[in-house]
């Protein structure tokens, strides 16, 4: 059996949280939580995720900073990352490219299943 | 006053005061000298009176000699004498003495005895008799001399006598005497000279016989006596003494010499009295003579003579005085004339005015001065003429800039006001373009710059001038923005020249704007918006208005609004996407009754609206604040349109429509903002299906006409009534018909999606009949859509 593939989602309203983490294991993911920016990137750091799925607009650390100090790691850099908010700020859509996310999606424009499709793109698993 | 007059005025006053004094002087002297003169005359003339009784007396004399000589030879005169017979002599020397008488006015023949006693004495009268001596003259007589001749009065009779010894073989017998009556003597004078005689005596010569005596002579006319003095004449000339002279004559007479002159008037006619002294036998003082004679003659010939010598003299004087005039002004005046109107000429300007040099004295010096230093006028002159030529030319060159910058400024001072004029039927034509509305509508008070079609400010207004820190001078001519270091990005780099919308606008690229920094002179800069729209006049490009207002306060309001918009959508979408998803995971749930479905569709439905009316708020929001970014990339619109299609196939087959897309041949690449215009091609076709009935056509077609790629949505749907096809486009608005058929609509779509045509540079347009259907067409430039930066992107 492969191993299952880690997901760290980073999302401080609860009921999106709930909502990802459902689907995603529903979708057969490891998924790990986190509540804001900090500890997203304890997480990220300490468990090392194939994927990370990160919030803007969170208390104590807010996304663009903890994903500024992932990809200050060695292992940070390189971590697929998709930046799912509502906010669609074209300033953080071009700062979060620069820093090398995969994605920005607004979260209201997608289903679960486009955005678990698109998860499974970007891990390379077919679906 | 004196002062003023003028030196030719001056020399003459003084020629003529000159004149005058010497005038003065000759004329008091000439009246001494003419006083000389004719006392000179006079005097003359008396010596003349005196030579002239001197050589009648002498003439008499010798006459008297010859008479007595001619006695003296005849013997029987002398052999009567000697016998002392003084009847037979008297006899004999009667007719003898009658002859002479009658001859020579001989009246007085005497003989003498050597003792000097008288012997014969024959007279008037023919008379003889002996009379007394005269022991006086025989003295002299006896002491050598041949002859005395001399004027005596004896016996009455006032005589000029000649006396001569008588001889006779050696030996001295006696003396003759023969006289002449001065009387004759006088009135031979008077026709010689004319003048008249008079003599005057002491009447203690006469005695008293011998006045009784004169008083008897026939040939006294008158006489008149006096006290002390007698005077007889016989031509006239009685009253002389009165007249002339006063009693003291004789002794002056005697003390004086021979004569005196004086000059009388008698009876208003001018005399000279001449006194002349009758010298005796002895030399003793006789008688005087005195004559008068006229001198008016000679005071008038003088006199005459003197005004024309005078005037002459005067004449002279004027003439020479005058010469010195004229010559004096020559030499002195004129050139001191000429001197000062050159010197007058040179200050107007005239440098080549040259004195000639006439003489070696001051004055030529003078000339020699003035000259050398005209010339060395002219040399600094020709030199600061030489500079001011050259600065001349120079500023000929400047004027002639200034003069075209001036025509230039008067051609652009028309166009601007066909600029204005125009700007406003312009109005109409910018009202396509939301920017450029709101540009003129707040030009009032706003930045409004105007440059021609070289780029060049030639209007600003007071708001713009404000609002940049510049003053009009330091904008007027200047190329907008390019001259200026006003325009930067937010990094503070300079925009290049041709991005900026100005630039667009005079290159034929339209109305366009932008957002940039100003920066003001002082280094504080603002956001500003700027619309730039050229101004066309009869087809040709006249220039451009340049909008641009201050737009920190909007733009912090609309950062202020960006991010509250931002955050409520953000807060809308979040309970929005959690009840989208937990709907999908319900639904996934499979433990649903149909009926249970039915209602989660339903939700599923109302929530996707929500979704799609908070993205729409927010587009709309950021379209209105003009803060969308365009991003054009080259993009091929076929690969676009099937990826469009191919999302919609899905609800296309629900409604089981039939889709048709034809892409026009060899359709270019295109620079477009894909994701907008992705957004524009949604809208359409969603448009299109939402408004056909199920089995419906829609088809797409996409070609290439000028310089435009259009594209058109053609279904047979329901069309759009007429009485809303002025509103088609409006924010939230649904025609009726469109309502009933599809509810859910949000009324946004066409609002953003000709938006989203505009910022693409784009137009958009539809044609429809009601029942039958809709072609909605817009186009996109081949020549791209304009990059601009913006802050947002549309959802």
């Amino acid at each position: 059996m492969e191993n299952k593939k880690k997901i760290l989602v980073v999302e401080d309203e609860v009921a999106l949280l709930e909502a990802l983490t459902e689907k995603l294991r529903k979708e057969n993911f490891e998924v790990l939580q986190a509540r804001n920016g900090q500890e997203g990137l304890q997480q990220a750091l300490a468990n090392h995720p194939d994927l990370i799925l990160l919030d803007i607009l969170m208390p104590v650390m807010d996304g663009m900073t903890a994903l500024t100090k992932l990809r200050a790691d060695d292992w940070g850099k390189t971590v697929p990352i998709i930046i799912l908010t509502n906010l669609s700020d074209e300033q953080r859509v071009s700062d979060s490219l620069e820093a090398g996310v995969f994605d920005y999606l607004v979260k209201s424009g997608w289903t679960l299943e486009d955005l678990t499709k698109k998860i499974k793109d970007r891990l390379g698993i077919a679906y | 006053m004196f002062r003023n007059l003028k030196l030719k005025t001056k020399l003459a006053f003084f020629t003529l005061g000159t004149l005058l004094l010497i005038s003065v002087i000759y004329y008091s002297n000439s009246e001494f000298i003419i006083n000389r003169l004719v006392n000179q005359e006079l005097d003359d003339d008396s010596r003349e009176l005196n030579s002239q009784l001197l050589s009648n007396k002498r003439a008499e004399s010798e006459v008297l000699s010859v008479s007595s000589m001619s006695i003296e030879s005849d013997q029987e005169v002398k052999q009567l004498f000697i016998k002392k017979d003084r009847e037979g002599l008297y006899k004999h020397m009667l007719p003898l003495f009658e002859n002479i008488k009658n001859e020579f006015k001989i009246e007085i023949f005497e003989f003498y005895f050597p003792d000097g006693t008288n012997f014969l004495r024959m007279q008037n009268k023919t008379e003889y008799g002996d009379k007394g001596e005269h022991a006086a003259f025989f003295k002299e007589l006896k002491s050598g001399k041949n002859e005395i001749t001399g004027f005596d009065f004896e016996d009455g009779n006032l005589a000029l006598r000649s006396i001569r010894p008588y001889y006779n073989q050696g030996k001295l017998i006696g003396y003759i005497e023969m006289g002449e009556s001065v009387f004759h003597l006088m009135e031979e004078l008077k026709q010689n000279t004319g003048d008249e005689f008079s003599v005057f005596m002491d009447k203690s010569m006469l005695g008293e016989d011998g006045l009784a005596d004169l008083k008897k002579d026939p040939n006294f006319k008158d006489f008149i006596e006096t006290a002390g003095h007698i005077e007889l004449s016989n031509t006239g000339g009685n009253g002389l003494f009165k007249n002339c002279f006063n009693d003291n004559i004789s002794s002056t007479v005697k003390t004086k010499g021979a004569y005196v002159v004086k000059d009388t008037q008698i009876e208003g006619r001018d005399y000279v009295c001449s006194a002349l002294n009758l010298e005796g036998l002895s030399e003793t003082h006789v008688a005087v003579i005195l004559s008068l004679t006229e001198i008016s003659s000679y005071i008038g010939i003088i006199s005459y003579n003197r005004l024309i010598i005078s005037g002459l003299i005067i004449m002279t004087f004027i003439i020479f005085l005058l010469i010195v005039n004229y010559f004096a002004s020559r030499k002195l005046v004129d050139p001191l004339i000429e001197l000062s109107e050159a010197a007058e000429e040179v200050a107007k300007g005239n440098l080549n005015k040259a004195i000639k040099v006439r003489s070696n004295d001051e004055m030529g010096k003078l000339a020699v001065s003035f000259n050398y230093m005209v010339g060395k006028l002219k040399e600094s002159y020709a030199n600061l003429e030489a500079k001011i030529s050259q600065r001349t030319s120079e500023l000929a060159v400047k004027v002639k800039q200034i003069e075209e910058h001036n025509k230039e400024s008067e051609e652009r001072q028309s166009a601007i006001l066909n600029i204005l004029e125009d700007l406003n039927i312009e109005k109409s034509v910018l009202e396509e373009v939301n920017a450029k509305d709101e540009a003129f509508l707040k030009s009032i008070g706003e930045g409004l710059v105007v440059v021609n079609q070289e780029g060049k400010v030639i209007l600003a207004s007071q708001a713009a001038l404000k609002l940049i820190g510049y003053s009009l001078d330091q904008l007027l001519g200047k190329i907008w923005v390019k001259d200026l270091p006003i325009v930067e990005d937010e990094h503070g780099k300079q925009i290049p020249y041709e991005k900026t919308p100005v630039y667009g606008a005079l290159h034929n690229k339209g109305t366009s704007g932008a957002r940039f920094f100003y920066r003001l002179p002082n280094g504080i800069r603002f956001p500003v918006l700027v619309t730039a729209a050229p101004v066309v006049i009869e087809g040709k490009n006249q220039g451009a208005v340049v909008v641009f207002r201050d737009i920190t306060k909007e733009e912090e309001v609309d950062k202020a609004k960006s991010e509250f918009i931002s955050l409520a959508s953000h807060q809308l979408r979040t309970p929005l996407s959690a009840i989208k998803w937990f709907i999908e995971l319900l639904v996934d749930t499979k433990e649903l009754t149909e009926e249970q479905k039915d209602f989660i569709g339903n939700i599923s439905r109302s929530t996707e609206r929500m979704i799609e009316l908070v993205n729409a708020l927010l587009n709309i929001s950021r379209i209105e604040s003009g803060r969308i970014t365009v991003n054009p990339q080259p993009a091929n619109l076929k690969i676009l349109i099937n990826d469009v299609t191919l999302g919609l196939t899905k609800t296309i087959n629900d409604k089981k429509q039939q889709l048709e897309i034809k892409i026009g041949p060899d359709l270019p690449e295109i620079s477009i903002d894909q994701k907008m215009v992705r957004l524009v091609y949604e809208n359409m076709l969603t448009n299109a299906i939402k408004h056909t009935l199920p089995g419906g056509k829609i088809s797409v077609s996409v070609y290439k006409k000028d310089n435009d790629i259009i594209s058109e949505v053609t279904d047979n749907g329901l069309g759009i009534p007429e009485k809303d096809y002025g509103r088609i486009f409006d924010k939230f608005y649904r025609g009726d018909n469109a309502i009933k058929l599809e509810p859910e609509g949000t009324g946004l779509g066409l609002y953003l999606t000709k938006a989203i045509v505009a910022s693409s540079g784009g137009k958009i347009w539809f044609k429809s009949v009601e029942g039958k259907g809709t072609t909605f067409s817009f186009s996109l430039p081949l020549a791209g859509t304009v990059a601009k930066k913006g802050e947002v992107v549309l959802s």
